[in-house]
């Protein structure tokens, strides 16, 4: 077996692991909220609970495509520094790539209501907290098919920022 | 107030396992050995000493060779390099053609640097993961040059030195080691030939599209690579310090741009 590619797996499984729990936890806390607060929607009906496994999916995607940049960040770091530092530098790295997913994540989201309620001279929200399933489910793929159509570029924009060496224009 | 806490040990927590995942990865950190890039002339035949410094990617281990070269053999290499002769059909199999011929003519000129690497590997008792890094990275070490077939004048080379008017724009690998001047594929090709020296199933990669060569090898890794007959290449970018195995640069990185010039298909 080689010991440093299974020190580097069990790292990204770790990190994988860790930024799933911590996002999906955020972000369902989040919904639960806003959903309260702004929309006045306290039980859970159907729709709701499709719109909100909706925003997860998405979030998840959109996180998915950190996890790549983040271990190419830690092997570029990985000879500069002491374990203690390496791990705060690691921690910190994840902490902006994240950030970056997550806010690209939320503007889709927006976009993705506000055209919908463009489309539709209903008020979504209210149909949501009336259990209207169809404008739930339509929702719920304008949002994915937004997420899965911009990851690439979230991910792009990401990569920018990873510390890689410099190169000769060959 | 309950949630702050809780989220302080949860991030407590990830920091304190990521900090001992590392340090199983860490390895106790050398004490450099005193040595330096350079090499001297020693005869009025314009033989060298050369003497380099190098670090590996993945640790901060540190090396340092010197072997000795002679003008002679190099401008031998170079003349034989000026007849290869090939029949080919596309631009990888043309560039492999070249690339076979100048390494099987140079395998013998340059079993002394196999020899001089392999001794540094025993010393410090590298595995072989570590001994493909420790070679790599010796010629990562070595700066960047540009090898034209037509004059340095007129090509954009901006600051970087510049070795014009050679043969299909690359030279073998004695002659890079003698003259310290090397691109992408001489660079390719120096590394692929030690490597199969040592018994490594290293492979050439050419892309038309990126106007670039880079090494794969076959050993165990992660990251970007090609898979050849059930086995995985991984790619290794030689034109700078500092790049790990399995990483392409974000200006290379479509893997569907990249063709197989050389690989041992024995």
């Amino acid at each position: 077996m080689n010991y440093n590619i299974a020190i580097l797996g069990l790292i990204e499984i770790f990190s994988a692991i860790t930024i799933g729990i911590f996002i999906l936890a955020l972000t369902y806390k989040i919904v639960q909220w806003v959903g309260r607060k702004y929309y006045r929607i306290k039980d859970y009906n159907l729709s709701y609970s499709i719109f909100t496994a909706a925003i997860i999916i998405a979030v998840g995607i959109m996180i998915s495509g950190i996890v790549e940049p983040l271990i190419s960040s830690f092997r570029l770091l990985n000879r500069q520094a002491e374990s203690f530092v390496l791990a705060f530098k690691y921690i910190g790295t994840g902490a902006i790539y994240i950030a970056i997913a997550y806010t690209a994540t939320v503007f889709i989201g927006l976009i993705s209501t506000f055209l919908y309620s463009k489309l539709t001279p209903i008020d979504e929200f209210e149909e949501i907290r009336q259990n209207n399933v169809g404008v739930a489910l339509i929702i719920s793929s304008i949002l994915i098919t937004l997420t899965l159509l911009t990851k690439n570029g979230v991910v792009l924009l990401i990569e920018a920022i990873i510390p890689y060496p410099q190169l000769p224009p060959v | 107030m309950k949630s702050v806490l809780r989220f302080l040990i949860f991030i407590l927590i990830v920091y304190s396992v990521l900090s001992g995942l590392i340090n199983l990865q860490k390895r106790v950190p050398e004490v450099p050995e005193v040595c330096e890039d350079r090499f001297e002339v020693t005869n009025e035949r314009l033989d060298r000493l050369h003497q380099r410094d190098w670090e590996a990617v993945s640790s901060s281990t540190s090396f340092c060779a010197t072997y000795p070269s002679e003008e002679k053999i190099s401008q031998a290499t170079a003349e034989r390099r000026n007849k290869i002769t090939f029949e080919a059909f596309g631009y990888e199999d043309l560039w492999g053609t070249v690339y076979k011929n100048l390494i099987l003519d140079s395998k013998p000129t340059i079993g002394f640097l196999v020899d001089s690497l392999s001794a540094i590997a025993s010393e410090k008792q590298l595995s072989r993961s570590d001994l493909a890094e420790m070679i790599v990275t010796f010629v990562q070490d070595i700066p960047y040059s540009y090898v034209l077939n037509i004059n340095c004048d007129e090509y954009e080379t901006g600051d970087r030195p510049c070795i014009g008017n050679v043969a299909l724009g690359l030279l073998s690998p004695y002659e890079f080691i003698h003259s310290l001047y090397g691109d992408c594929d001489t660079r390719a090709v120096l590394i692929y030939t030690l490597l199969e020296e040592l018994g490594f199933d290293p492979m050439i990669v050419v892309s038309d599209e990126y106007a670039h060569a880079m090494l794969a090898l076959n050993i165990p890794a992660s990251g970007d690579h090609l898979t050849h007959r059930g086995n995985n290449y991984y790619f290794w970018e030689t034109t700078a310090k500092g790049w790990p195995i399995g990483m392409l640069p974000p200006s290379t990185n479509n893997v569907n741009y990249w063709k197989i010039a050389l690989v041992n298909e024995l």
